[in-house]
């Protein structure tokens, strides 16, 4: 290579351009320019943001549950939180780890999220963990989008004002085992939110 | 204009540097642009600004020495990649350094201080999630080019022309000064030696160069349509915007949340992006190396394109 440095070695640097010499003012108003627009970006969308709760779920937040380490098998699990949703964060920092839990923006309908490690029979976790009455109810199973398998059971001891739904999403695992994510829905019943319902069960990933 | 010789010159210069009566100055040095003095400004507001943010982690000695050999290390390896980019023609020192230092300075000192503002506002959008990926390609991206821009500037007014590969090169410098920078700052706020060594090492194994690939793909392109308008030819200025955009959503797609909640996917989309950055910037720089080839010649002594035009200057006194 020809070092060509006027300040560093080699050839001499031939202007071929004698307006080279000029000040170079289309820069100098081109970097004020960029700069006054990088700056006025967020400015300007800073002014104009919408009022909204500061703990509701945002677009496409993505929700991780974090394995314990006491725990012996290694899942992983996540689902989308329905936008607009309203975060609920339990006070114990341990707990708020393990559960995730969320309410519609009218308050009406909720869902606590959990992951379940290490499932010999998903029916009988769903069974197990519904109250007592509940016990004969019918286990529906299906598939999500993303073809995770689902259990999902209702009960409702409030002749159809409370309708409680669980559902277990779980993986397909070759040893029999399965992991899930386990959702208890409050007010499954209200039509309002079955998008979003649907959407989230949807979402759904887990190893 | 000042006469350029001496200041910085290496052992090359000794040998093939013409004799000149006058002692020339940096091409750095360039008072008489008004570019040289904003870039003073930027320089002198980024020194301020990453003097405080490293007091502020009130790092242990460890911990400093751990990210100062980092430091060195990645400067070491991305100055030197600058060095081998050129096959023709090598780059002013001075404007080399001083895109470097820009970059750590300047480029970060602003982008740092604004990127802060989208955490303000971002959740009222809906896209918390998302402030990485939204406000670091924007601000970011920009702070670089402003730093290339007043680069560029300088060494027009100082050789009076321009090449692809100088855009490269001075633009990857400015990103490779950022990205050092940036590196250092992240070990610094490490609690521990371990936290420390894990972040130094980490950030040299995953996209390593990232910003200083991005930045020489769109500075390349500027360098580009630059050359051309001062060739007085059409300036084709729409070729730097897939240059700039193309690097913009490169980094957004890096910043961004996983598509799955499975670590390993994010894992493929960064060796994806990163494949497609490493694409980018080796075309940019064969077309660099083409374009010097025909301005300059392959020996560099001007055989061709614009050398025809430097021919006739260097016969003028």
């Amino acid at each position: 290579m020809e070092p060509n440095e006027a300040d560093g070695g080699g050839t001499p640097a031939v202007p071929t351009d004698r307006d080279g010499r000029r000040p170079q003012w289309a820069a100098f108003w081109s970097m004020l320019g960029i700069a006054a627009l990088v700056i006025a970006i967020p400015v300007t969308l800073g002014a104009a943001a919408p009022a909204r709760d500061a703990d509701a779920a945002g677009f496409h937040e993505r929700v991780n549950f974090v394995p314990g380490s006491e725990s012996e098998t290694k899942a992983f699990g996540g689902f989308v939180a329905p936008e607009g949703w309203i975060w609920v964060i339990p006070e114990d920092s341990s707990e708020a780890e393990r559960f995730k839990q969320l309410r519609s923006p009218d308050g009406a309908s909720g869902f606590i999220a959990e992951l379940v490690t290490d499932v010999s029979d998903p029916e009988a976790e769903l069974r197990g963990a519904a109250p007592a009455g509940s016990a004969l109810q019918p286990v529906v199973s299906g598939t999500t989008g993303s073809g995770f398998t689902t259990y999902r059971m209702q009960d409702d001891h409030a002749a159809g004002d409370a309708i409680t739904e669980r559902v277990l999403v779980c993986s397909l695992l070759p040893q029999g085992h399965v992991n899930c994510v386990r959702f208890v829905i409050t007010d499954a019943g209200n039509s309002n939110w079955d998008d979003a319902i649907h959407g989230l069960i949807d979402s759904v990933e887990v190893l | 204009m000042e006469s350029n010789a001496g200041i910085g010159a290496g052992p090359d210069a000794v040998m093939d540097m013409p004799v000149s009566p006058m002692k020339r100055k940096p091409d750095l040095w360039q008072p008489r642009q008004p570019v040289f003095w904003l870039l003073l400004l930027l320089a002198a507001f980024g020194m301020v600004s990453m003097i405080l943010s490293l007091v502020a982690t009130e790092a242990a000695l460890e911990v400093w020495m751990v990210a100062l050999v980092a430091f060195a290390l990645q400067t070491a390896v991305l100055l030197w990649v600058a060095r081998i980019l050129p096959r023709v023609r090598s780059q002013s020192l001075s404007l080399r350094l001083g895109a470097f230092l820009l970059g750590s300075l300047g480029a970060i000192g602003l982008a740092a201080n604004i990127n802060g503002e989208y955490g303000g506002f971002l959740p009222a959008y809906g896209l918390k999630n998302f402030q990485a990926a939204i406000s670091a390609p924007i601000t970011e991206d920009a702070s670089r080019m402003i730093c290339v821009i007043a680069i560029l500037a300088l060494a027009v007014a100082a050789r009076g022309t321009l090449s692809v590969m100088d855009g490269v090169v001075y633009g990857f410098l400015v990103g490779a000064g950022f990205e050092v920078f940036e590196n250092l700052l992240y070990a610094m706020r490490a609690d521990a030696l371990a936290d420390a060594l894990q972040s130094a090492v980490m950030r040299m194994l995953m996209g390593f160069g990232l910003h200083a690939l991005w930045t020489a793909v769109a500075a390349g392109a500027l360098a580009y349509v630059w050359s051309r308008v001062l060739a007085g030819q059409s300036s084709r200025w729409w070729v730097i915007v897939p240059a700039y955009l193309l690097p913009m959503l490169l980094h957004m797609g890096w910043d961004a949340p996983g598509i799955y909640v499975f670590p390993l996917f994010k894992f493929v989309e960064w060796i994806l992006l990163y494949l497609l950055t490493i694409g980018a910037f080796v075309a940019v720089v064969r077309w660099g190396r083409l374009d010097e080839r025909r301005r300059y010649g392959a020996d560099g002594g001007g055989s061709a394109g614009v050398s025809k035009a430097a021919a006739i200057h260097s016969q003028t006194p």
